[in-house]
């Protein structure tokens, strides 16, 4: 998956969010790096130096239910193992 | 006290990781460093790259797509006897999945056949990169080109950075003794030449001390002098009976 056709995909909720939630203004980019960090280590280590928050995964699952809605179960299942690494990664 | 041990380690590989950053930066990787000031051991500095990737997945990446493009300076039997002195096993099966996945994308192939197939496997299998080692591990393997499985480290495919790169024209300016490089294409010559200038220069080695340091036979080592004679001037050979061979000498005037 490209990161950059997903940051353009994410814009427009993105910027709907930042006015919601001024807390999580790197949404976009978290997102974007989530869709492709099962296939790019450098997006994983992205992530894990940028360490995003509840709000911010929150939002990126509601994002991957969106898509696998629109396609098949299981389409965005390594992504879905990335967010479960990542809310782990804040836990410990 | 095992926390301050931890975090003076993790201060020196960060320095540790930033000189080599820098380093490439002065090679003609576009890294947002000051590039080194002058130009770099070019095969100590892959020996040194192969510790810092685990840490860096984009200097992987971006070193790889360096050896595509720059490869031909590379003095592939240099590295071999680099590599197997000075790393461990886990870090030499990192060095062969970086070449291995370079020479797999266009760089020259005298970087597989001499380097990366004396290099050793992991001591036990696993993600080369940190970030994978723990939950992700599976994800990482189940995607794993051969070759970092076959060394024990799994790297999934990468894809180049072309862009990220300088131009020749730009490398050579900033370091011109990478040219007479280019003409033997990481050939032994290169390596005799490059160990002699590094490591030797002013002293008197024996051949088979050299053969050893470069990671060749002595036969091969006496006919890249023997070439080697005719582009430096203070290449001095001095035959002499005994099980060493001759003596080799190259003075300090020598450029």
């Amino acid at each position: 998956m490209d990161t950059a056709h997903y940051t353009k995909a994410l814009r427009l909720t993105g910027k709907q969010l930042r006015a919601d939630h001024p807390d999580t203004a790197d949404v976009t980019l978290i997102a974007a790096k989530v869709m492709a960090a099962s296939k790019r280590p450098q997006d994983r280590q992205d992530l894990q130096s940028l360490a995003p928050s509840p709000n911010e995964l929150d939002f990126v699952k509601e994002h991957l239910n969106r898509i696998e809605a629109e396609t098949e179960p299981g389409h965005c299942a390594a992504q879905e193992r990335i967010l479960t690494w990542l809310r782990k990664q804040k836990e410990g | 006290m095992t926390t301050a041990i931890s975090t003076t380690y993790q201060a020196a590989a960060r320095t540790a990781d930033r000189n080599v950053v820098r380093k490439w930066a002065r090679l003609g990787i576009g890294f947002n460093v000051e590039p080194a000031r002058k130009t770099p051991d070019l095969e100590q500095l892959l020996v040194a790259t192969a510790k810092v990737c685990p840490r860096n997945a984009r200097l992987f990446i971006l070193v790889a797509t360096w050896l595509k493009k720059f490869g031909i300076y590379v003095a592939a039997h240099r590295i071999k006897g680099l590599a197997t002195s000075q790393l461990d096993s886990d870090d030499q099966a990192t060095l062969a999945i970086l070449l291995g996945t370079a020479v797999e994308h266009g760089a020259p192939k005298l970087l597989r056949k001499i380097v990366v197939s004396e290099l050793a496997q992991a001591t036990t299998p696993g993600p080369l990169f940190e970030v994978d080692r723990g939950p992700l591990s599976d994800l990482i393997e189940a995607d794993a080109t051969e070759t970092s499985k076959h060394y024990g480290r799994w790297v999934q495919p990468i894809e180049l950075k072309p862009g990220a790169l300088r131009t020749p024209q730009w490398v050579l300016k900033k370091n011109p003794s990478l040219s007479w490089r280019a003409a033997h294409k990481g050939d032994l010559r290169c390596s005799v030449a490059e160990t002699l200038r590094r490591n030797m220069l002013g002293a008197t080695i024996s051949e088979s001390e050299l053969a050893r340091q470069c990671g060749a036979t002595r036969a091969a080592v006496r006919a890249a002098l023997h070439d080697l004679q005719f582009e430096f001037l203070g290449l001095k050979i001095i035959r002499q009976q005994g099980v060493r061979g001759s003596m080799i000498h190259l003075e300090k005037t020598t450029e």
